[in-house]
């Protein structure tokens, strides 16, 4: 079988979980210029990560390890006084779509409020992840992300439910 | 509303819209050109 290009493999990646890899991000990030750098630094990353990629896993699953593993070195390495500034919304926002667009951001921002534990697992939820995949990227059990993850949901209502 | 059809719409909401297009080409050509720049060479190794 032929060995797919290093490069070809990368843009495959990001082509397929580009999405999902960009919504993540977001959870990590304060604004917008964050979110780009986060996002080649990502791409160099898995530039050098790809090679030692043998399939022991899903590539989903490899490819979201590696965003939490920048996005918790992100947070560490950042300057604390630094505030918040903007919630970088990764999608446009076409007349007619505004309410979506509100929603998400609000869900956005709610997420983002969650501790970096309860965050992480209920981002890689809303991504559709299965427990094992979210056990993997994590490295938890199954059965502490299904606990986890309860706890998570529960706070996220909570968020959502107060005035905005 | 239960909380499953409230989580579905989480998931809505959560990859809802049209999500803008990452600039996919351009991350490649950081990452690939980031790791020419910094390949020890021959002598180095």
């Amino acid at each position: 079988m032929a060995v797919e290009p290093l490069d070809t493999r990368l843009k495959r990646l990001l082509v397929e979980h580009g999405p999902g890899i960009g919504r993540v991000v977001s959870g990590y990030v304060r604004n917008a210029a964050e979110h780009q750098d986060l996002m080649q630094e990502l791409a160099l990353a898995l530039w050098r990560a790809l090679p030692g990629f043998r399939g022991e896993c899903s590539e989903r699953t490899f490819v979201f390890r590696i965003v939490h593993n920048l996005g918790v070195n992100h947070i560490t390495r950042r300057k604390p006084t630094e505030p918040p500034t903007e919630v970088p919304d990764p999608s446009p926002s076409p007349e007619g779509r505004a309410h979506q667009t509100q929603q998400r951001l609000r869900l956005m921002g709610a997420v983002k409020s969650l501790p970096l534990p309860q965050r992480q697992i209920i981002m890689l939820a809303l991504e559709d992840c299965s427990h094992a995949e979210i056990a993997e990227v994590l490295g938890i059990t199954v059965n502490n992300v299904g606990v986890r993850l309860n706890r998570a949901r529960e706070a996220l209502r909570q968020l959502l439910g107060e005035k905005p | 509303m239960t909380q499953d059809s409230e989580w579905t719409d989480l998931l809505q909401q959560w990859k809802g819209g049209q999500a803008a297009e990452l600039p996919v080409d351009t991350l490649l050509a950081g990452a690939v050109s980031y790791t020419h720049l910094t390949l020890p060479t021959n002598r180095e190794v």
